[in-house]
Order: structure tokens, then sequence, then C-alpha cells
């Protein structure tokens, strides 16, 4: 969940139970006040009567009085009549047309008034229809109102709150896309929120030192190769002038033939570390159209003894197509011919493997044991399984990178048998 | 034929100039970028086998100060350097070939033959050996006028040990030599051993002695009488 919807959740729930619990309250409040108003209508119209009872001539003239809706009349004292003014809740039928009553509330006032030294019960009370009415329109509005503020609210809430995490969003964007290896800087946006500067000034000097180190560790790869080619060359020419001396005893023959064979493995391991180092320096170097047919036709070409050499059936799929790349041909070579030594080299004889080309993918399947390291230790410096060969553990670090480097991604999977990588361009 | 060798490890020089000197070849030698600078204007070489990094300058630069001078002379680039960038900017300036170090002396000396077969010759030159006529412009053997029908590497096998007479080549140095550095020594050996055996039927078929010899543990020589 996001930080934003987190907050405006939290003022959502709120808002919704002061709306759920202030309703009914303000319903009360309001209904009360009307009461009380009618209440004091009502004594004041009392008041009126009890003021005007000397215009009526006779006891019977004020018996037989009512007001235009017959609202206010008198009776003779009953046996229930209050001795004091007693106001309370009625309702009494309405006419609406001949065949519908309907119930109508009213508040009435039941009182006694001396006549001519008589008393009499006084009878008056006021429809509560109105005021009803008027206090579901006051209530309505007033929620609409309160809607209409929280709506508010909550969009402005929301606005500022985009805004004022804006910063911290571009910085998240920029991280994600940031990679060690690239020179170019991480470049954060600039903010006045004291807590993003920080976090902006942070993540900055973090990434820098990281870059920093990696340059160093790069350098420091680069170099040690480096300064290894010439005595590693040195040792090699002079072994190779060595061999060609006269005699040599049968020892010395073997002891020689070992040596070639250390020396070639430390010369490639050698050539491998430097190629390793040098990828990025040319990843983005000299695009040219590549014929991925003809290409892969080439590398096959290359290894074809040991494939035929192990009896190893070869399937080629897709080749037909034609497909062309805009790419850095060495470094596609490297990567593709590192997958295809690596297929042959672990492709037990008489087995199989399936190259297939399709637009932007490369496949390379190798039928074989199951792997006895992690996935990761695969693509991993010098993680090599427990088959024992003459590789020096460097050859899918390699295509990794090259892969990293150019934008492609290179997976592995082992299903039924067969172990292999997918190559996907762009 | 002479040579100029410029190279700033004087171990490794000597190694180049020892072995290419029982090829009949003239070696110089230029241990820094302004001996080499001078050498190259004063005198005339068949080829120069150059070095990248010199002390005082880049390797590059002899290279185009030669190709500048418009001389015949053939150029190899011998370099510790980067070789993905150093061998495109190199072959572009007009080197004739590039190897990286390290790299066999047979290596080098089969390319030495191959840039001065080009350069001299204009590619058009056969090798008469042991009965055997090899024309490398048109990639073709003939035994007693007939063609012998070669495979790829069967031929380029071949031409390495006839590039090398008389001396032991290693089998790393064969498998470098035909497969580059993609190939596994496990599996080379016993191709190499393949195509040794079929080179040497095929030849044998002829009539002729191949005068390849098996040295055992080692490798491979090729004796020309």
């Amino acid at each position: 969940m996001k930080l934003l919807d987190r907050t405006l959740r939290t003022y959502l729930l709120y808002s919704a139970l002061v709306m759920l619990v202030s309703t009914p309250v303000f319903y009360i409040v309001i209904e009360r006040l009307f009461i009380e108003d009618v209440d004091e209508a009502l004594l004041i119209r009392k008041g009126d009567i009890q003021r005007r009872l000397g215009e009526f001539p006779s006891q019977r003239a004020l018996m037989n009085w009512h007001d235009a809706v017959g609202n206010t009349f008198f009776l003779p004292i009953g046996p229930r009549t209050p001795k004091q003014d007693s106001i309370y809740d009625a309702e009494y039928p309405e006419i609406i047309d001949p065949f519908t009553t309907e119930s109508e509330p009213f508040r009435e006032l039941a009182t006694r008034l001396n006549y001519q030294g008589q008393p009499f019960q006084l009878i008056t009370r006021i429809s509560l229809v109105e005021s009803e009415d008027l206090l579901q329109t006051i209530v309505l509005a007033q929620i609409a109102l309160l809607a209409l503020l929280l709506l508010g609210l909550l969009w402005l809430n929301r606005r500022t709150a985009r805004k004022l995490w804006h910063p911290f969003y571009e910085t998240l964007a920029q991280l994600r896309q940031y990679r060690i290896d690239e020179s170019r800087p991480l470049i954060l946006p600039v903010s006045d929120i004291t807590e993003f500067a920080e976090l902006n000034q942070t993540i900055s000097g973090l990434t820098r030192r990281s870059h920093q180190a990696f340059i160093d560790q790069k350098e420091f790869t680069e170099n040690a190769a480096h300064e290894m080619q010439t005595p590693v060359a040195i040792f090699q020419t002079k072994l190779e002038r060595l061999v060609q001396t006269q005699p040599l005893t049968n020892e010395q023959t073997a002891l020689l033939g070992s040596l070639n064979g250390v020396t070639a493995r430390l010369s490639r391991l050698n050539k491998s570390l430097l190629l390793l180092a040098g990828i990025d320096n040319q990843a983005h170097a000299d695009p040219e159209p590549v014929h991925l047919t003809d290409l892969l036709n080439g590398l096959i070409d290359q290894s074809i003894e040991t494939v035929i050499a192990k009896q190893i059936e070869l399937v080629r799929t897709g080749f037909e197509e034609g497909v062309r790349l805009q790419i850095n041909r060495t470094l596609l070579d490297t990567l593709l011919s590192n997958l295809l030594t690596n297929a042959i080299r672990y492709t037990p004889t008489n087995g199989r493997i399936v190259i297939g080309i399709q637009p932007q993918v490369v496949s390379i399947a190798n039928t074989g044991e199951p792997l006895t390291i992690t996935q990761a230790q695969l693509f991993a410096r010098f993680g090599k399984g427990e088959a024992q060969t003459g590789g020096v553990g460097l050859g899918l670090a390699i295509a990794q990178k090259i892969a990293d480097t150019c934008g492609y991604s290179l997976t592995y999977q082992y299903t039924n048998g067969q172990h292999q990588f997918v190559l996907w361009f762009g | 034929m002479k040579l100029l060798i410029v190279e700033d490890e004087a171990e490794l020089a000597a190694d180049i100039i020892a072995y290419v000197a029982q090829e009949g070849y003239r070696c110089e030698w230029a241990a820094t970028f302004s001996a080499a600078a001078e050498k190259i204007v004063l005198y005339q070489y068949d080829c120069v086998i150059v070095d990248i990094t010199l002390p005082g300058g880049n390797g590059l630069d002899l290279v185009r100060t030669l190709k500048k001078l418009d001389t015949q002379t053939g150029v190899i680039i011998v370099s510790a350097k980067d070789a993905l960038t150093d061998k495109v900017t190199g072959l572009q300036l007009g080197a004739d070939d590039y190897l990286t170090k390290p790299f066999h002396l047979a290596e080098l000396s089969a390319r030495l033959q191959s840039v001065v077969r080009r350069r001299y010759f204009g590619g058009r030159t056969e090798i008469q050996v042991r009965g055997l006529i090899i024309r490398p412009d048109a990639r073709q053997v003939f035994v007693a006028g007939q063609p012998l029908e070669l495979t790829r590497k069967e031929y380029d096998l071949l031409l390495f040990l006839v590039a090398n007479p008389g001396r032991i080549l290693t089998k790393e140095a064969i498998a470098e030599h035909l497969w580059g550095d993609n190939m596994d020594q496990a599996d080379s050996l016993d191709i190499i051993y393949t195509h040794v055996k079929n080179l040497r039927r095929k030849i044998n078929e002829r009539g002729q002695t191949d005068g390849i010899k098996s040295v055992y543990g080692l490798g491979y020589k090729f004796e020309l009488s």
C-alpha cells in the first residue's frame, strides 16, 4: 500500500465516524430546539387567549369557539384535566382525501382557564409536520455540507501530499534506474524539504562511494591482468624455446608437457579476466548489423569437430528467418560463443543440442544431468560444477556480464532433462 | 628479410629474435618509442613487430608513421592492451595482423610468414616442401600435380606445421592456432590427433612421406627432410 493511501485511509475512516455519530446527535439537538420553540409558542398563545377571555359574551360562546383550523378550543373540566399547564406530544388523524387519513404529529397544550369564575379546559396544539420538514431539510443540508467539506479536504490533502512526496518518488525512480557500473552520476532532484534533501544527499554520497569502489575494483582487476600478461608471455615463449632444445629426456618431456597445459590455462584465464574487465569500455561502441544465422553458423563451424567427436545431435531451428540485429559484433560473438562452448562441454556423448533463433531471442539448450550448483553460482565467476573440465570458470560470467552491459537478459532453466539458456535482445 | 622488433621487455624481445632468426630473418630491436621512431624513418624493414605499450609513446603512433611513410613494410601488432578496442584501431590503421600477449612463438612465426607472402608476393607464392606444393592464396595443396582434398582445419594445420619446420609445435599452440581461445583443451587434443592422422593418411596415400612426427607428450613436428 502506498504511503499516500495509508494516510488518506486513516482520514477517511475518521471522517466517516464523525459523520455517522454527528448526524443523529445533530438531529436530536435541532429537534429539541424546535420543540422548545413550539412549546413557547403554545404558552404565548395561551397568554393571548387568557388576556382576551373577556371578549367572549357568554360561556356558551366560549364553548363553541375554536380557531380557523380547529387547533384551539375549550372543553369543560373533566377528571383527566391537568391542574397546571401540560404540554405533550399527540397524534391526530389528518384527512388527506376521503379514503386516506394519515396520523399527524402535534404538540398540544392542555390547561385550565377561569371564565367568569368558572374553570374551563383550554386545548391548543401546533402541528409538527412543517417543522419536521424543515428539520429534515436542515439536517440534509448539513450532511451535504459536511460531505463537501470532507471530500474537499481529502482532495486537498491528496494533492498537497502528492506534491510533498513528489521529490521522494523522483528519487526512487532515479535509484531504480541507477547502475553501479554506469559512469553517469546519479542526479537527484533538489528539494527544499529538509528530510528529502538529506535523503538525497545521503543517497548521492552512497552511490558515489559505491561507484568509486566499483571503479577501483575494476581497475585493479584490469591492471592486475595487464601486469600479469607480460610475465606470462615471457614464461610461455621461454617454455616454447625450452621445448625446442635437444635432447630431452622422457622425464623432461613429461614435465614440459604438463607445463604447456598449465601455461595455456593461465593464458586463457588471463585473457578472460581482461575481457571481463574490458566489457564496459566497449559495450556501446561500434554497433553494426549482425546476421544472427551467419554468426551462429560460424560459431558452430568452429566447434563442429567436438560436436562430431562426441556424437552430439545438433538441431537448428529458426535459422532460415534471417534475423538481423544492430549490435556490437565482437561482444555478441563472445557471448554466443561462450554459451555454445558451454553447451558442447556439458553435453554428454550422444546428447543433443538445440539452437533456436527467433526475432529478439536466441536459445541454446542441451541435454544433461541437473546442476549440482545453484543458478546464482552458475553465473558466478569461477563457479564450476562437479563436472571437471578444462574451462577456467569465467565463460558464463562473461556471457552474463555482456548481456547485462548491453541491456539483454540472459536466463537459465532446467526442464525435461535439458539445460536451456535464453538470450533476449531489447 | 629484415625485421624490426619494437618491444620494451628485453626477455620477450630476445625470445622473438632467437625464434625468427632461425627462419633466416635478420632482426633489429628497439626498446623505446623514440628509438623505434628513429629506426623506421632511417631504415627500410620488411616487417615491423610492434608492441602498443612502449616507454615514451604508443605503438599505434608508430603504425601511423609507417603508413604515412608509405612503405611496403608489413606490421604486426603485439599487445598487452585491451585486446578488443586496440585490435580494431590497429587494423583500421593498416596493421596486417594483431596478436595478444601471451602468444606462441610458432603462431607469431606463421603470421609473419603470411604477412610477408601477402606483402611481397601479392600472395601468389608457392611453398614447395617434401613433394607438396602449397598455394596459400588459393588455399590449395598439390601432390605430384594433383590437388589434395583437405578440410579447412587440415589445411590450416599443414600450413602451421610447414611454417615452423624442424620445430616441436605444442598441442596447445596448435589448438590455439586452429580454434583461437574458444576451444576446450581436453577436447581439442583428441581432435588434433584425428586431424593429424587424417592429414598424414591423405598425403601418404599419394605416395609421399608426410614428415610429420609425433613428439610424445608434447606435440608434433614437421621435418623438412
